[in-house]
């Protein structure tokens, strides 16, 4: 096909795959640390957009301000999650089960409560309009926006890493990853991990959609598919890895719009969970995950 | 002296989780109508070795080979059905059951239990049913647990949750036992009464090979003792040669 | 009446979707995310085929039991063998693979558009049409359901179910092939689950894909957990309840987009209440236990 159209599409596809990445990490943060499948996460995303929106259209707060406040209480509300709903039921001796049901309990919860107070109509938040005016570079297009997507999903990357590495939390975090038992036996404070793993997770899926609110719009239903977009890229990538939930994120973005050349777009999302279906099943530890070696009966 | 290689043995098993060698290159045989027992301290790799022979856990290296069958790829269920059954130290069993449901579902090779099963003429039922009922009532009876038979296995205590494991792993008719720590958390006159029942089975023609702790209670009633330490087999003989063994009493006392 | 007549047949259609879920939840101890979408097969087997083939709405139970019988083997001889997590995200990734067929294969299903003047069943002659014919149509189904559910689990096999549900490992251990229970399980858990769902297309005499998402899923979860996991009568009750409280907030003048999400937040707060508190549910199982001579 016409180079340019593959580059757009590409670019397209690398700004898509920004968010996505910013997903898989935000979920990773959550999932590689806790083991829980968070499925609540969805409804922290949505609620952050409609704190977000509140803040800045409904109390006409200034966009940046709304921003840090809508980010800084979804972290909140993933602290909550782990000490209302998580905590209780781990110190019940509850299984994976029982916290699963639970996150969809409190998922239902929440979402219905954005129904009850904002009802289901679209909502916008409005930017400068100079965010959003497309750039030409010969025949692209894309927006400072656009831009800022993908500075905001490598700066994201580049500083969880950074946080995993030297600091001490971080190498708490990862130390609670490869090894549970062994790191409470070391004396590391695993609730204190559990909630900052909930913040930072939580911090960066709001940090995703406020991209997803001021480009194309607030809805209820983004939840759920943010969540599986964000399990998609976490397992593809291998849990446990950040760079390998970004590569895959960003892959799973750039395959959704180089696809739509061939593959009519209502099917895109159908490509993408038969693709996370197929890794379960083959190779469970994604691109770079570790090696599975627990049997588990 | 040459030993019996026919009934079970292990040749070069391996296996390692991430960087840590949990067994490594362990052979060893056991022979038809003996009781061998695996010693070791904490971590020794007892528990792998058990969860690897019996299936529940794939060498990374080795064979393990039972009545001239490698075992290999085999899955736990079939493994049972070759001959071969074993308890868990968490005993594993079914609390919101009775004693005498438990031991009932250990019994194999039932066509009631497939889900076909529901469909069976009541003819056919009662007559599988009946050899059954006997064949359960014979082991409580022989395990003291006849009085018991219809209570949860959850109000029990956990000396009797023991005999009903026991009883369990009886109604698979394997002929080679894996016991997974037996004398744990029994008190000595349990420990008594569980030795002399070990030593009834094997005279009943049970091959046992167990995993524990309590050296004593091992030492009593094995005709074979492996010791272990980080995954590798450091000594192997009868109970007086390991007893005499300085090295093995170094690591007992020692760690 | 007539309404009374609708919300019954609604109860019941709820109460064969839960306990089917029951028994591979509850008895066996198989979360499953699926739910909605062998709902679904079911509702578009029978709606596809009343519609455009004319067929007898028996003859569609029957086509859409295989067609959920056989997805649901194979889905879950695929992925029973994964560890938990990745088990239930993969049934999750499967019920938005179905979704997104329902809604975007239009050529077969109509997608968005649905499909709609869905006739009731019929059987020599004799049509279930109407409301109070419909209701006891749909409370005899119940009632079959039922009497399969208590069957399976108060028999041999269903004792096997709930050994795997405690300690797989140990079921193995004592010969039972789990793996191949827990696929027995699961399908018919999806072909009670299609029976639920053609029955649902027949009542609402409209479909369209908007009713077996995820959301769907979870709702029919809900109820297994507050009914009480391993009894299907609390199955039951548990649907009865919770099905008829937003009907009952309407006839109180609530409006549908008030009434609505304060059921869902209901039955959210209840299931996590329920875990809390009351991991058995509603009502206890009851397991007969063996023969004692």
């Amino acid at each position: 096909m016409e180079f340019w159209l593959f580059l757009q599409l590409l670019i397209n596809g690398i700004i898509a795959g920004s968010l996505y990445a910013l997903l898989g990490i935000s979920f990773t943060a959550i999932f590689a640390p806790t083991r829980i499948f968070h499925f609540m996460h969805a409804s922290v995303y949505v609620f952050a957009g409609y704190f977000l929106y509140q803040f800045a259209m409904g109390w006409g707060w200034p966009v940046p301000v709304s921003i840090l406040v809508a980010v800084l209480l979804a972290g909140f509300m993933g602290v909550l999650a782990e000490r209302v709903i998580y905590a209780p039921l781990r110190r019940m001796g509850a299984g994976s089960m029982e916290m699963l049901l639970s996150s969809f309990g409190g998922y239902v919860i929440l979402q219905n409560l954005i129904l009850l107070i904002w009802k289901s109509d679209p909502r916008t938040v409005k930017i400068p309009e100079v965010l959003k005016n497309g750039i030409p570079v010969g025949l692209l297009t894309f927006t400072p926006l656009d831009i800022l997507t993908v500075i905001t999903a490598g700066a994201a990357l580049w500083a969880v890493t950074l946080f995993m590495r030297h600091t001490k939390v971080g190498k708490a975090m990862r130390a609670v990853e490869n090894d549970p038992l062994g790191a409470t036996i070391t004396g590391i404070p695993t609730e204190w991990v559990r909630l900052v793993s909930f913040f930072l997770g939580s911090v960066l899926v709001a940090v995703a959609v406020t991209f997803h609110v001021v480009d194309k719009g607030l809805e209820p239903t983004i939840g759920v598919n943010a969540v599986l977009v964000a399990t998609v890229a976490m397992i593809v990538g291998g849990v446990g890895s950040y760079s390998g939930a970004a590569l895959a994120g960003l892959m799973i973005g750039i395959a959704e719009n180089l696809g739509i050349w061939q593959i009519p777009s209502e099917w895109k999302n159908t490509i993408t969970f038969c693709v996370l279906v197929l890794f379960i099943l083959f190779r469970p530890r994604g691109f770079f995950g570790h090696r599975m070696t627990r049997y588990e009966g | 002296m040459d030993r019996d290689k026919s009934f079970f043995r292990v040749d070069g098993l391996s296996k390692a989780f991430g960087g840590l060698l949990a067994v490594g290159d362990v052979s060893f045989l056991v022979e038809k109508g003996s009781l061998t027992s695996l010693i070791g301290p904490n971590g020794a790799g007892k528990t792998t070795l058990f969860d690897l022979i019996s299936g529940f856990l794939p060498a990374d290296e080795g064979r393990i080979v039972f009545k001239g069958r490698d075992l290999a790829q085999q899955k736990p269920h079939d493994i049972v059905s070759l001959g071969m059954a074993r308890t868990f130290q968490h005993l594993g069993l079914f609390t919101q059951l009775s004693v005498w449901d438990n031991v009932f579902l250990g019994l194999p090779g039932k066509r009631r239990e497939s889900l076909w099963g529901l469909f069976l003429p009541r003819p056919i039922l009662r007559r599988e049913e009946r050899a059954l009922e006997e064949r359960t009532r014979e082991i409580l009876d022989y395990l003291g647990l006849t009085e018991k038979a219809g209570e949860r296995v959850v109000n029990l205590s956990w000396g009797d949750q023991k005999l009903v494991s026991i009883g369990r792993l009886l109604a698979t008719d394997g002929e080679f036992l894996l016991l997974d720590e037996p004398a744990s958390g029994l008190s000595d006159e349990q420990i008594e009464h569980l030795k002399s029942l070990l030593r009834g089975l094997v005279s009943r023609g049970k091959t046992i090979l167990l995993v524990d702790h309590n050296m004593e209670a091992v030492m009593d009633i094995s005709d074979w003792v492996i010791v272990l330490n980080f995954g590798k087999i450091i000594a192997e003989g009868k109970p007086a040669e390991i007893l005499a063994n300085e090295e093995v009493v170094r690591i007992y006392l020692g760690v | 009446m007539i309404y009374l007549s609708y919300v019954i047949s609604l109860i019941a259609v709820y109460g064969v979707l839960t306990i089917s879920l029951n028994l591979s939840v509850g008895y066996t101890g198989i979360l499953s995310l699926a739910q909605a979408a062998f709902m679904g097969i079911g509702a578009y087997s029978a709606a596809i085929l009343l519609t455009q083939w004319g067929f007898n709405f028996f003859t569609t139970l029957l086509v859409g039991m295989a067609v959920a019988g056989l997805v649901s083997w194979g889905l879950a001889w695929a992925t029973l063998r994964l560890k938990g997590d990745y088990y239930v995200i993969a049934s999750f990734g499967f019920q938005v693979i179905l979704y997104n067929i329902f809604l975007n294969w239009i050529g077969l299903t109509r997608g968005p558009f649905g499909i709609r003047q869905i006739p009731p069943p019929e059987i020599f002659g004799f049509s279930f049409l109407g409301p109070q014919r419909y209701a006891l149509f749909t409370l005899g189904i119940l009632a079959l359901c039922l009497w399969v559910a208590r069957r399976v689990g108060e028999s041999p096999y269903g004792k096997v179910l709930r050994a795997i549900r405690e300690d797989e490992a140990a079921a193995a251990s004592i010969g039972k092939n789990v793996n191949r229970y827990k696929m027995s399980i699961f399908t018919v858990t999806a072909m009670l689950a299609s029976v639920g769902g053609a029955l649902y297309a027949s009542l609402i005499t409209y479909i369209d894909p908007f009713t077996f998402t995820i959301h769907e899923s979870i709702f029919i979860l809900a109820l297994v957990i507050i009914g009480g996991s391993g009894n299907v009568y609390g199955s039951v009750i548990g649907a009865a309840v919770l099905i008829s409280l937003p009907e009952m907030l309407r006839f109180f003048d609530v409006p549908t987009a008030v009434a609505s999400p304060i059921r869902e937040i209901l039955y959210g707060a209840l299931m996590i209440i329920f875990l809390r508190l009351r991991p058995k549910g509603l009502l206890p199982e009851r397991i007969t236990s063996g023969v004692v001579r």
